[in-house]
């Protein structure tokens, strides 16, 4: 018995040696960061030239700076953009998991297909914007195809990436190219997941597709489909690197294609460490909300034992 | 007549009456809203071809296949840019003539590393590379660049026996020589990057005719703001 204590306790004091890594580079690399972020938000610091001013303490006015800036306008920016790549995404990845999961179907190839539609998350998102932005460029390999087939006239090229709807719609489309895939194999898992003898009993009374598709999957996956709803979300908000390099970091047409990350970035270029910081504690307190958020919709669900595994799985499925 | 909306911009900009910035104030030269005037009159009448300086069409404008006029270039666009874009093609093509005005275009530099090693080898080596009149001599009859030795540049000037294969036997360094003295650079400061990026980034959009000219003007006052938090306004002319 006594044997048996001593054992455990020295198992757990090389538990927190093992655990210590964690805390020290957690606390060195972002728990110190997070705060000076938040320090310094509250100061005008930054640098002009090789000179630094500040830091001067100053309130709230960074905050006041930001909203009365364009900070709205670039929300409005990340969200147009996020939904205009999150609703097709949602949208063929239901449909895709419906028809791979279903077994009356007999779909040939599933694994090749699978993969086929991860691989875009594979390819670094610069190098994919890279990608698209020489192939819609004025004298790219699209307008030069659409020359050919006669569809618009020789010399007088689409400019995608000079009008508002073309950059945007491209930047939507490499959002929905790079994460359909994921949510897919996502909602796949979460359809797995649900009793088969449902399925058996609602084809023995008769159910069709559509009938079980509304009637059963959806219902059941709903818990999985506020998750991808949410991280999608934070993804969402956190979009930079795709328009960044679509536009050369300038945001155009009329910055209509600026992202919240993007304006941060901008002020962080200009080494503007009380601006860069209060637009940072912002994002942060946005996406605390939506944790929160997705904290108690998986809180509600009476299956705990399942939404923790989720949680596991999906953690890190968008950066 | 021009490939895009950039090409000229230097012609203007480097021939203000003042300097970028004044205290914490930008102060627009009317110049430059000049060369926004012409360039948005010669984009509605289709005289360029809506290119950005660097991107591929642009490139592509220079080649043998492009319809364009001409392009403005500082002495290093020959050698170091307009070669490559001409290609096989369009090799010997080219000939190079005197501005409408004289303007800069870029710069390069040496630094040593604060607290290095070796001060005396890295001065010796940043005046060989700088300052020497035979190595200036010998990039410039090597790779065509214009060098960093009036005297040396002058002799190759009068050289009857040098010429560009690329520009058809021309001369260049003979026409440079002549033009780099009217070259004023009073009107530099540390902003002109910068503030030169924005100002035609901002009007791109006014030439692509997704903006007004106020919100172009607001999006340069925004965009320079955020460069530059220490400046506090703009000043129109």
């Amino acid at each position: 018995m006594n044997n048996k204590k001593g054992k455990s306790i020295s198992y757990a004091r090389w538990g927190y040696v093992f655990i210590f890594p964690f805390f020290l580079i957690f606390a060195v690399f972002q728990l110190y960061p997070l705060i000076t972020t938040v320090y310094y938000s509250f100061f005008e610091y930054f640098r002009s030239g090789l000179m630094f001013i500040g830091p001067k303490f100053v309130g709230i006015d960074n905050y006041i700076e930001i909203f009365k800036a364009d900070l709205p306008k670039y929300m409005s920016n990340t969200m147009i953009m996020w939904i205009a790549g999150f609703i097709p995404q949602i949208v063929i990845s239901l449909i895709l998991a419906a028809w791979f999961t279903d077994t009356r179907l007999k779909i040939k190839g599933k694994q090749f297909f699978k993969v086929v539609i991860y691989m875009p998350n594979l390819i670094m998102a610069s190098a994919f914007a890279m990608l698209i932005f020489a192939l819609f460029s004025d004298g790219g390999p699209i307008n030069g195809i659409l020359m050919n087939l006669g569809i618009i006239k020789s010399g007088q090229p689409i400019r995608f990436l000079s009008s508002v709807v073309g950059t945007r719609s491209l930047v939507a489309l490499m959002n929905f190219m790079m994460w359909f895939g994921n949510t897919t194999i996502m909602l796949m898992a979460a359809v797995m997941g649900i009793d088969p003898a449902l399925f058996e009993a609602a084809e023995l009374d008769g159910c069709n597709h559509k009938q079980i598709f509304f009637r059963i999957t959806l219902p059941l996956i709903r818990p999985l489909l506020v998750y991808t709803l949410i991280t999608s979300m934070i993804g969402g908000l956190q979009m930079f690197d795709v328009p960044q390099i679509l536009t050369n970091g300038k945001g155009s047409p009329n910055r209509t294609s600026t992202t919240m990350i993007m304006y941060l970035n901008n002020h962080l270029f200009s080494k503007n460490y009380g601006m860069a910081g209060a637009v940072s504690v912002f994002l942060f307190v946005i996406c605390a909300i939506l944790c929160v958020v997705v904290y108690n919709s998986f809180n509600s669900d009476t299956d705990e034992n399942i939404t923790g595994k989720r949680k596991k799985n999906k953690r890190g499925a968008r950066k | 007549m021009l490939s895009g909306y950039d090409d000229s911009y230097r012609t203007f900009s480097n021939n203000v009456s003042a300097k970028w910035v004044d205290g914490t104030t930008v102060k627009v030269d009317p110049n430059l809203m000049k060369w926004v005037e012409q360039t948005k009159d010669f984009t509605d009448k289709g005289y360029n071809n809506k290119t950005s300086l660097w991107n591929d069409s642009w490139n592509a404008d220079q080649g043998a296949e492009g319809k364009v006029f001409g392009f403005f270039y500082s002495t290093w666009g020959i050698n170091f840019t307009l070669v490559d874009n001409a290609g096989k093609d369009g090799f010997g093509d080219w000939a190079v003539c005197e501005g409408p005005q004289p303007y800069f275009w870029g710069g390069t530099w040496i630094c040593a590393a604060q607290g290095t090693d070796n001060p005396k080898t890295i001065k010796d080596v940043m005046l060989k590379l700088t300052c020497d009149k035979d190595i200036e001599k010998k990039i410039t009859t090597e790779i065509q660049d214009y060098t960093n030795t009036v005297s040396g540049m002058q002799e190759i000037a009068n050289d009857p026996k040098f010429g560009s294969k690329f520009l058809g036997g021309q001369n260049h360094i003979k026409l440079f020589s002549e033009v780099a003295p009217q070259i004023d650079m009073s009107k530099t400061s540390p902003y002109d990057q910068g503030c030169n990026e924005a100002f035609q980034n901002a009007f791109k959009d006014y030439f692509d005719g997704n903006t007004d000219m106020d919100t172009s003007k607001k999006n340069f006052e925004t965009a320079i703001i955020e460069k530059y938090p220490e400046l506090t306004s703009v000043e129109w002319p």
